[in-house]
């Protein structure tokens, strides 16, 4: 039925009875491309699923079996012309998918809401929970295309540099929930301390000498077990990941699941923001279009003459008024919201109230709205960004809500350690789109959601954990699975220089101070960035970092066999 | 009767005044005579100083045998000269630290006639000598202990003393007291009836064409030679293969001294704040209240007799200024240096080229050897058992010469493991007992079928690895 709403041959079809049953097979088609899309693009981002059987895999031309990669997951969010937009936007780069989310928005263009109609993820579940919802006689409410509202906010905050509310797109959320579904993201432990001094009176005063290969003289350090204990906490708080649960990837879709379902259609038609973008794409191409007529009159007033040129304005009259009058069942259609419902029920959200009716038969209530929210986008973004600088007096309330909310009492953390290649830290929040993708890309594991310690606008974006194992020299999947820009795609080659943080040495915790044979940091260097020198002054072994060789891989912090640890990768 | 001329019936105890006056006189004649100079000390009196026996054992020697360089151009010369034969053996081993001790007992054990040269005046090496009193490096991942044989016999006897090793546990590195082990190891030298020199230093090789015939050892006694079928080397920094002539790796290490501490149970708990503790209080040893502190030093070369006269007094310098720091620590007033290592901690200079080599792609790979002769551990557990093959103690030209100890062949990355005490321990064994099969045999250390040292090694309760 999509072709109905270009093609006026369609149109007189679709008034016989043959079109009729030629619709019927269409949405049944539709269907059936739509859940296939679910499932393809499910099984693409789902971690470890094989699309085929290994033993095939030798037959399979290589650019196919690249679908169970780090790329093919990056693809499935990027398939969305909103974050394709915003990407190229914040970051004035054109990355390696944009053209996939930029061809769709063409398509957008040509046809309304291509992407809704026939692939979203996201759109067959929440059609399904509005039909439940309407078979419990649930209602949903008129209201104003947020969504459209939604994305211009955002692009016209990437123009600043911070998309704001990215992670709103459908495709993101999505991706999101298979991250606690697929995978058990293991949390923070915190290690075994020395024993306390009740504890050691209590052994044996042969079983309280600890192996003293790794302790420290442990008659005086009991004594001050307790306050070292305190003092530790305190300071390994500086540094130490405390990841957000990973269900809260989950909540996104499930909220926009629970809206579809309560107040049916409310998010797709009205809410979502991809929809709404591809809306605005589609009413650009009327203006277009209506650009298009009139320029086409002011030609045929000068080749009055030709006749042909008058046939074709004729044509494309007619195809401009065919669209008016036939476009609202189209646009309804494609939503989801005007077919297959009894008469008289979902009455509220009639056809005529559809964004792209309205603003196709006045394009400049639209340009005033495409001005106010460039403007407020702009205003906003700009407002988050400076905040996160240095805020007036005025806005420091302000600002402890947005970007301090949820922070732990102390010291004001530092900036997160961030996955390599990771954009700029002032836009990086505003990027992440909170796909998942790259949590689920790392094979170590490391790579774990943030909680609200680098304040609310950090709140599940990626930062690195290195304590079980470390950003390995021969990975980059996860700056391959990137959709949004966030984190830059990193070949291999360059992964030494990609820098993530640099190695910082407390030479009060290192086990050289004690003059304890401990190299391991040194021997554990990927990149021979540590070296170990004796100083005359200090009279120990001091680790040394070349900060032009670290790039902050963490290798050594994982071997580190001090607590708190005395090499610690710390963000540059 | 007269009565005495102190009682006075009447007036109870009283004096006459005659009495009292004789009285006094008397008294002051006899205090003035006792104090007054009565005249000369006579010498007898006195005795002989210190009252030792001491002999005279020869009058007006004048050293035998004397051959004094002499300046020629400005050049010293060494004229010829013979030399004494102090001593014949079959098995000579040079060193008496842990490798040296572990060859002397077990090649006599294997049925040789040893001898043993030690510089020091007593064994043990680095291990008592050098305070390096954590002995680590005899388990591998898991737990498993791979030293056995005659170092693990050490252990046993040590374990064995009152307070003369502690954290000896299944997979735990334990920490001994220097005295116990030099104590130990006499007492297993004597019951194994090793002829020893100590304070004798190696100072050559005797050498017919390629073949090593003997070492010449300076001490008191002078210059002396010493004939043997085969020489263990076990000095650690290959003196007597570099004499020989045999192809080493001259290396830099760390170069560092080791004291130990005492009173620590005596800090004032109260008085001593969490931080800024005091640095470098070392490790517990058996002696209560007594820490060994290890010091790493700065890497130098060890063979530069410039640069370990310089180290030393740099470090002692250190170590006392140190000390004088944790003393001024609130309560640790009563902290106190209670000994520097009499040797000073060097860990790497001279590793022999051997027929073979210990790589560290072989501990990688768990490479295994036919002709393997000890299995090494690893310094906290962190990786898998190495095997040792037996050429890697056999030099690659010079003949009736075995190294063992932290001088055998091995890489460069491997060093650190090979000079650990229980895997020269490991290495001394199988030198003996290959030295001991060398002159059974009668044949070059190079020849020895290693399959007989391996089953003396087993008879010996070695470990050579599992599945044979």
């Amino acid at each position: 039925m999509s072709s109905t709403t270009t093609c006026p041959k369609d149109l007189l079809a679709e008034l016989t009875q043959q079109g009729q049953s030629r619709r019927r097979w269409l949405v049944a088609g539709r269907w059936l491309v739509r859940v296939g899309c679910l499932v393809i693009l499910t099984a693409i981002l789902w971690p470890g699923v094989q699309l085929w059987p290994t033993s095939l895999q030798p037959e399979i031309p290589r650019w196919i079996q690249t679908l169970e990669s780090p790329e093919a997951a990056r693809l499935v969010p990027a398939l969305s012309t909103w974050i394709a937009l915003s990407a190229l936007l914040a970051l004035h780069t054109v990355g390696l998918t944009v053209g996939v989310g930029l061809a769709l928005g063409l398509v957008a263009m040509l046809r309304p809401r291509w992407f809704c109609r026939w692939m979203c993820p996201m759109g067959v579940c929440t059609e399904l929970a509005g039909r439940a919802g309407r078979l419990c006689r649930l209602r949903t409410f008129r209201l104003f295309p947020v969504g459209q509202w939604i994305a211009l906010l955002t692009l016209a905050g990437a123009v600043v540099g911070y998309p704001l509310l990215l992670w709103m797109d459908p495709l993101a959320l999505w991706a999101g929930w298979i991250t606690p579904a697929s995978i058990d993201l293991v949390p923070f432990e915190e290690p075994t301390l020395p024993p306390t001094p009740a504890e050691l009176s209590q052994q044996t005063p042969l079983a309280s000498q600890a192996d003293s290969a790794i302790q420290p003289d442990l008659a005086i350090q009991a004594e001050q077990a307790t306050q070292t204990n305190l003092a530790t906490s305190a300071e390994q708080a500086e540094w130490i990941v405390r990841p957000a649960n990973q269900n809260w990837f989950a909540v996104g879709a499930a909220a926009v699941l629970v809206l579809s379902f309560l107040l049916p259609g409310l998010w797709c038609g009205r809410l979502c923001p991809l929809g709404g973008l591809q809306e605005i794409l589609w009413q650009l191409r009327q203006m277009a279009l209506a650009l298009g007529k009139g320029l086409n009159r002011l030609f045929r007033r000068r080749m009055a003459s030709e006749s042909k040129m008058a046939g074709d304005a004729e044509l494309s009259k007619k195809v401009v008024g065919l669209f008016r009058s036939e476009s609202k069942p189209a646009v309804a259609g494609a939503l989801g919201v005007g077919q297959d419902k009894p008469a008289g029920e979902f009455s509220r959200s009639a056809p005529e109230q559809l964004p792209c009716q309205q603003t196709a038969e006045s394009g400049w209530k639209f340009g005033r709205r495409l001005v106010l929210a460039g403007l407020g986008g702009a205003v906003w973004a700009g407002w988050t960004r400076w905040l996160r600088g240095a805020p007036p007096k005025l806005l420091r309330p302000l600002e402890s809500v947005w970007s301090g909310w949820g922070r732990r009492a102390g010291p004001s953390p530092s900036k997160p350690l961030r996955p390599p290649g990771a954009a700029d830290e002032s836009c990086f929040t505003g990027l992440c789109i909170r796909c998942g993708n790259c949590i689920r890309a790392c094979p170590s594991r490391i790579i774990l959601p943030d909680g609200a310690r680098h304040g609310l606008a950090g709140f599940l974006a990626p930062v690195l954990y290195l304590d079980k194992d470390y950003c390995r020299e021969d990975c980059n999947r996860c700056t391959l699975s990137c959709p949004s820009g966030a984190l830059q795609p990193v070949l291999l080659s360059e992964k030494p220089k990609v820098r993530i943080g640099l190695a910082h040495v407390d030479m009060d915790r290192c086990m050289l101070a004690e003059a304890r044979e401990c190299f391991i940091c040194r021997e554990r260097c990927p990149y021979q960035a540590i070296r170990t020198q004796f100083s005359p002054i200090t009279y120990i072994v001091e680790v040394q970092i070349d900060p032009a060789r670290c790039n902050g891989c963490g290798a050594c912090q994982v071997a580190c066999p001090t607590w708190p640890r005395a090499i610690v990768v710390q963000p540059l | 009767m007269k009565e005495p001329f102190w009682s006075d019936s009447e007036r109870g105890w009283a004096m006459h005044r005659r009495d009292w006056l004789r009285l006094v006189g008397m008294g002051g004649a006899a205090a003035g005579l006792g104090v007054w100079p009565t005249g000369e000390v006579l010498p007898a009196d006195v005795g002989e100083p210190g009252g030792f026996q001491s002999s005279i054992l020869a009058k007006n020697k004048v050293q035998e045998n004397r051959a004094n360089p002499t300046v020629v151009d400005g050049r010293v010369i060494q004229p010829q000269r013979e030399l004494p034969i102090l001593h014949r053996t079959d098995v000579l081993v040079v060193g008496g630290g842990p490798a040296g001790v572990c060859a002397a007992i077990a090649a006599k054990r294997a049925g040789a006639d040893v001898t043993l040269v030690e510089r020091y005046g007593h064994f043990g090496g680095l291990w008592s000598g050098g305070l390096v009193l954590l002995v680590v490096g005899h388990i591998v991942q898991g737990g498993k202990q791979v030293c056995q044989g005659i170092g693990e016999e050490i252990m046993r006897r040590l374990d064995k003393l009152d307070g003369a090793i502690i954290n000896r546990r299944p997979g735990s590195n334990p920490t001994v007291d220097a005295e116990a082990v030099k104590y130990v190891m006499v007492e297993m030298i004597d019951e194994a009836g090793l002829k020893v020199f100590l304070h004798s230093w190696c100072a050559d090789v005797i050498m017919t064409d390629n073949k090593v015939q003997g070492v010449v050892i300076e001490s008191k006694s002078g210059r002396q030679a010493i004939l043997a079928k085969v020489v263990v080397d076990a000095t650690g920094d290959g003196d007597v293969f570099a004499a020989a002539g045999a192809e080493f790796e001259h290396r830099s290490h760390n170069i560092g001294l080791v004291s130990r501490i005492g009173n620590l149970d005596r800090v004032d708990p109260e008085k001593a704040r969490p931080s800024p503790k005091p640095r470098l209080l070392g490790s517990p040893t058996p002696v209560p209240g007594v820490n060994w502190v290890n010091m790493l030093g700065p890497e130098e070369d060890g063979l530069d007799v410039n640069v370990l006269t310089r180290l030393e007094m740099q470090h002692r310098k250190f170590i006392w200024r140190h000390m004088q720091k944790v003393r001024a620590t609130p309560g640790y007033e009563k902290v106190y240096l209670m000994e520097t290592a009499p040797q000073l901690g060097v860990r790497i200079t001279r590793v022999l080229q051997g027929l073979a080599t210990v790589r560290l792609e072989d501990l990688k790979n768990g490479s295994k050897f036919s002709d393997v002769i000890g299995v090494g551990g690893s310094s906290n557990g962190k990786h898998g058992p190495w095997q040792i093959p037996y050429g890697a103690l056999v030099p690659v030209k010079v003949d009736n010469i075995l190294a063992a100890g932290r001088c055998i062949s091995a890489e460069i990355r491997m060093a650190d493991l090979v000079r650990l005490i229980p895997n020269c321990f490991v290495t001394g064994h199988a030198a003996g007992v290959a030295a001991a099969v060398a002159v059974q045999d009668g044949c070059l250390p190079r020849q020895v079928d290693v399959a007989k040292v391996q089953k003396i090694l087993r008879q010996q309760e070695a470990y050579l690895g599992d599945d044979t």
